[in-house]
């Protein structure tokens, strides 16, 4: 294989495709869109209330009104330092009272506390908007800690004790990595390192196999292939292709990586990075030469769009495989049958990001996971090479399934 | 430089070609001719290695064909086919340096040959902003790139309007004289007739007729009568004694049986039509053509696999 013909395809896909419209939109579209979803509904959810709320009650047990009105006051602030909520007891304690209140606008809800709260363990929440989340949760949670208090002094235990007693105990994980040094680690972030590197690998996948099939399919049509084959192997050709497209997607990513970062610079700070994250890198880049290796393999006896989506379908059921098994992934990252699963091309990148970062994998499995990788994608290269030459002059009939195997065994 | 032997290739149920043997000597202009269908571009792409033959060989000054090799072989298909959004000047590049021309070093040579072709002001237009003919003129550079030992141009001809079809005749000699091999297919036997050295006649997938141009014209005799007339031509195919006739409108090309005098033909004819030209000459390529080709298709010669 001349490394110099392959270098040459490769540096033609990638400069074309680099400078066309397509290319530059997804280039600044994706990200804007993703920043969208993102940041849109965290700024709506987050925005914090600019003045007091007014929460009526009925507290039948005429108890729990001020713990509930302080235990507000002293958890919930506006921004100008002012209560988020004050607790207005609702004169009478008639509901008909309360209700006109809520629609003259004299206070936004109201909680009713019947007098057998502490064994019925339930009240009630009324207001013409009953899905306020952040309101109701932080009334249920306040009402909880008032009524356990409660009968925990009933019971005659001490109000501080039980204060002091009731405090969050806070976990912290500590991963030993091989060589003993110590780092903090969540297993959380373990999971969303792998399910992010699981999901883009898939998008990215998509939209470069779509062009390289494409770039294949409009070479076929116009019969550029012809020269193209005169010129150089289909094997030559096939992994300039490949390793071109790759290229345009890494870039992609790099520019994606940095604006998302740039822009989550506060939220990446949480994520704790494990410092053999660059293994994370070697399997991306890895399993999307894999990957594109495959689609075009697939997509490569089509001679129409049509033919070219159907084949590609199959290949994307199983791209996303690793997806549905994250989710048991995600119980358990250590168990060994995930070792077995993370030498098996297919599964190798996703499995590896979701280890990595919760419980480093041995370096041989490192260096043989990502071996296994480079050799079936050398080979899905070379397939697709010889399925696409002697595919290239098959019109109207389109290959069984037999056909294209011996066309991918035969030798050159 | 090229020697193409018992190449045999199926389509399903047709044979496309059958034991097609025949040898290009450097330096020659080859012409490799027959009707449409006849296994012209199968030849030449089996050749090219774009294609497996069934069996038979293809070498290359009497080696196999490697990747190497490819880099001193150049090839124009017969479909013409060119990136459609990118610029001229990249696409000639991109097939420059696929036949291991360095980049720079294509780029020098592609501004000159646009240069040549009077093409230099679309250099950084996109290809399909070119009319037909100038995209045809660019995939021609597009061979020329990497100076290739052997050029194999598929229909050279076709689609070419007359000033452009000279100017690729002049091209297609200037190669020659700079010591290129050129093989071309092509059905317009006019052109064959005017430039190719030797001859290979394929029909129905098999050699018909193949050697030096002048040594087939010279086996079939400078008995060949060509006539020009007014009249009703279609007089003249009362005529007996008759071999082989190329008819049209006012002027006939026709090879008389063994033994018969052309100017009893003459005489004959002078009963039947004004006879404004008479001649005896060599046979035209056409009329050669016309001749072992319909040879073939009568009951009685090569079976006919219709």
């Amino acid at each position: 294989m001349s490394i110099k013909k392959v270098l040459a395809v490769a540096r033609w896909e990638f400069i074309e495709k680099v400078r066309t419209k397509a290319f530059i939109i997804s280039l600044i579209l994706m990200p804007a869109f993703m920043a969208l979803m993102m940041v849109v509904p965290s700024l709506i959810a987050s925005k914090p209330d600019t003045t007091t709320i007014k929460i009526g009650i009925i507290d039948k047990t005429g108890r729990i009104t001020s713990a509930l009105s302080s235990d507000l006051i002293d958890k919930f602030k506006l921004p100008n330092g002012k209560p988020n909520y004050e607790i207005v007891p609702v004169t009478g304690g008639h509901r008909e009272d309360a209700n006109n209140m809520v629609l003259d606008g004299q206070i936004s809800s109201y909680v009713v506390i019947d007098t057998n709260i502490l064994t019925a363990r339930k009240f009630e929440y009324v207001s013409q908007n009953v899905s306020n989340i952040k309101e109701i949760e932080r009334l249920q949670s306040s009402v909880k800690d008032i009524v356990e208090t409660e009968e925990l002094s009933r019971s005659g235990v001490n109000p501080e004790i039980v204060k002091a007693a009731s405090k969050p105990v806070d976990l912290e994980t500590v991963k030993l990595s091989k060589t003993g040094s110590v780092e903090k680690a969540g297993v959380g972030s373990g999971l969303i390192l792998g399910y992010v590197f699981t999901i883009v690998l898939v998008i990215f996948v998509l939209t470069s196999g779509q062009l390289l099939v494409r770039s294949v399919l409009e070479e076929k049509s116009n019969r550029i292939v012809e020269v193209l084959l005169s010129s150089l192997t289909a094997e030559e050709m096939m992994t300039g292709k490949i390793v071109g497209l790759s290229l345009l997607g890494m870039t992609q990513l790099a520019v994606w990586a940095a604006v998302g970062l740039s822009f989550a610079g506060q939220a990446a700070a949480y994520l704790t990075i494990p410092s053999n994250v660059w293994w994370v890198g070697v399997f991306f880049f890895l399993g999307f030469l894999f990957y594109a290796s495959v689609f075009v393999m697939a997509g490569s006896p089509a001679t129409t769009e049509q033919e070219a989506q159907q084949a590609t379908f199959y290949v994307m059921m199983v791209l996303y495989l690793p997806i549905v098994i994250a989710f048991a992934v995600a119980q358990n990252p250590t168990a060994g049958y995930l070792k077995v699963l993370s030498l098996i091309p297919f599964f190798t990148p996703s499995m590896m990001a979701f280890r990595i970062p919760v419980q480093s994998p041995d370096l041989w499995e490192l260096v043989a996971g990502a071996t296994i990788l480079l050799v079936s994608t050398y080979f899905c290269m070379i397939a697709a090479g010889r399925i696409f030459r002697i595919g290239i002059l098959v019109y109207g009939k389109r290959p069984t399934f037999k056909e294209l195997a011996r066309w991918a065994l035969k030798k050159g | 430089m090229l020697q193409v032997e018992h190449l045999r290739k199926t389509y399903s149920a047709t044979v496309a070609l059958d034991d097609v043997t025949f040898e290009v000597r450097p330096g020659e202009i080859f012409g490799l001719i027959g009707p449409n269908g006849a296994g012209k571009t199968t030849t030449i792409r089996i050749s090219l290695d774009i294609i497996e033959p069934d069996s038979g060989t293809v070498r290359f000054n009497r080696e196999k064909l490697t990747p190497e090799k490819k880099n001193v072989l150049a090839y124009l298909p017969e479909e013409r086919g060119l990136y459609r959004k990118s610029k001229v000047i990249d696409v000639l590049v991109y097939f420059g340096t696929l036949r291991g021309v360095q980049p720079v070093e294509a780029r020098k040579r592609a501004e000159g040959w646009l240069k040549k072709f009077e093409l230099s002001a679309y250099g950084n237009r996109k290809v399909d902003e070119l009319s037909k003919g100038m995209q045809q003129k660019v995939q021609f550079i597009s061979c020329l790139l990497h100076d290739p030992e052997l050029l194999i141009l598929d229909e050279p001809f076709s689609g070419l309007d007359p000033v452009n079809q000279i100017l690729m005749k002049d091209m297609i000699r200037e190669l020659k004289q700079s010591g290129k091999t050129i093989v071309f297919s092509t059905h317009q036997m006019e052109q064959a007739e005017k430039l190719c050295d030797k001859i290979c006649l394929i029909n129905k997938g098999k050699v018909v007729l193949y050697g030096s141009l002048s040594e087939i014209k010279k086996s079939h005799g400078s008995n060949a009568i060509h006539l020009e007339f007014e009249g009703e031509s279609w007089r003249l195919r009362e005529l007996s004694d008759v071999a082989t006739m190329d008819l049209y409108e006012n002027y006939a090309e026709i090879k008389m049986k063994d033994g018969i005098d052309g100017q009893i033909l003459l005489k004959r004819a002078i009963d039947l039509v004004t006879v404004k030209k008479f001649s005896i000459e060599e046979a035209s390529l056409n009329s050669i053509f016309i001749e072992a080709v319909s040879q073939r298709d009568q009951p009685g010669g090569e079976k006919n696999v219709n």
